[in-house]
C-alpha cells in the first residue's frame, strides 16, 4: 500500500495528540506507545540525552511523580512533514500544573520530533524538548509566550 | 536501521552538508552558512526567542562579529535519518572560541536539524538547539555538561 505525503501527515498528528493526551493523564504506557525502541532523547531537564525506550520510560516516570494535580500539557502550532517512511514535527509546548495554591504554574517548551515509519506504523524515533536560556543570567526562559 | 525509510543516497548527502554547515560556521563564512537555510527555516534557538522565522545574512553576521578569529565546532554522535524527500539528524555539538572580549568559551548542546530536497537540493527547513536545564529550584541551564 502506498501512503501519501498527507495520510501520514495525519496519522502523526494522531500520534502527537494521543502522546499529549496520555501526558495529561499520567498514563505512562500510552505515553510510551509513541516512542521506537530506539528513542534518542533530548530532554529539556537533566541531562544531555537519554538513549533507548527503557531509559526514556524511568525519566518519563520521575517526570510524572514531580507534578500533583492535574496536568497541563498542550500542543500548540504543530507543523509536520511527512516524506516516504520519514518526517518530523515541531511544536510548541504549554506545560505544567496546577499548583497547591489553586495557581497554574506553566511554561513554554520547544518540541521537535523525527518519526519513522516502520512495520506499517509511525513512531517517535528522536525527540528534542528544550527552553531558551539568558545568556547573561544563565537560567532558563520558561515564561516566554509565543 | 531498516530499508523502508532510510535511503542511503540520501543518508550520504545529508552528512555532506552538516560537515560542509559546520565548517562554514568554523570559516564564519556567511554565505556558505546561508547556502543550506531553506529561506522560511524556522529555529529553536540556545537564546530567546522561542521561536524564529528566517535566518539573515545579516543576523548570522552579527553573531560571528561577536567572536575573534576562527570559531572551534566539534560534531559527535552524529546520526541521520533520511527518506527520500525528508529527513532529520540530530548530534551533539560543542561550539568554542574567543569573544571579542577576549573571554574563552565553549560549550556543548544538542542539535536537532530537518531537512526538505527542494529542486533536488537538501535545505535546513528547521534548526533546534539547546542546553537541559537544572530542576533543583534553580533552573540555571545545565551548560557545564560534556557527552
Amino acid at each position: 500500500m502506498t501512503m501519501t505525503a498527507t495520510d501520514a501527515t495525519v496519522e502523526i498528528q494522531g500520534l502527537i495528540e494521543n502522546w499529549a493526551k496520555a501526558a495529561r493523564t499520567c498514563d505512562i504506557d500510552g505515553i510510551m506507545a509513541a516512542y521506537a525502541p530506539d528513542i534518542r532523547a533530548f530532554d529539556a531537564i537533566s541531562q544531555l540525552q537519554f538513549k533507548g525506550a527503557e531509559a526514556w520510560r524511568r525519566h518519563w516516570q520521575a517526570c510524572l511523580e514531580m507534578g500533583s494535580g492535574p496536568t497541563i500539557f498542550e500542543v500548540h502550532d504543530l507543523l509536520i512533514e511527512a516524506g516516504d517512511g520519514v518526517a518530523y514535527g515541531r511544536f510548541l509546548l504549554r506545560c505544567g500544573g496546577i499548583g497547591p495554591d489553586g495557581k497554574e504554574q506553566i511554561g513554554w517548551m520547544r518540541v521537535t520530533v523525527g518519526c519513522r515509519r516502520r512495520g506499517g506504523r509511525w513512531t517517535i524515533a528522536h525527540e528534542h524538548s528544550s527552553a531558551p536560556f539568558d545568556m547573561a543570567s544563565g537560567k532558563a526562559l520558561l515564561e516566554l509566550q509565543p | 536501521m531498516s530499508a523502508e525509510s532510510v535511503n542511503p543516497a540520501a543518508v550520504a548527502a545529508i552528512r555532506a552538508l552538516v560537515e560542509d554547515w559546520a565548517e562554514a560556521i568554523r570559516a564564519k563564512d556567511v554565505e556558505r552558512v546561508m547556502a543550506h537555510h531553506a529561506p522560511d527555516s524556522v529555529s529553536f534557538d540556545l537564546a530567546p526567542p522561542l521561536i524564529s522565522t528566517g535566518a539573515t545574512p545579516s543576523g548570522v553576521e552579527a553573531w560571528f562579529a561577536t567572536w575573534r578569529g576562527r570559531l572551534g565546532y566539534e560534531i559527535r554522535e552524529l546520526s541521520v535519518t533520511a527518506g527520500g524527500d525528508a529527513a532529520f539528524c540530530r548530534s551533539l555539538n560543542r561550539l568554542s572560541g574567543t569573544t571579542i572580549e577576549g573571554e574563552k568559551s565553549e560549550i556543548w548542546f544538542r542539535r536537532t536539524v530537518c531537512f526538505r530536497r527542494m529542486a533536488g537540493a537538501w535545505k535546513i527547513v528547521h534548526e533546534h538547539e539547546s542546553v537541559p536545564f537544572y530542576m533543583d529550584g534553580s533552573y540555571r541551564a545545565a551548560v557545564d555538561l560534556t557527552p
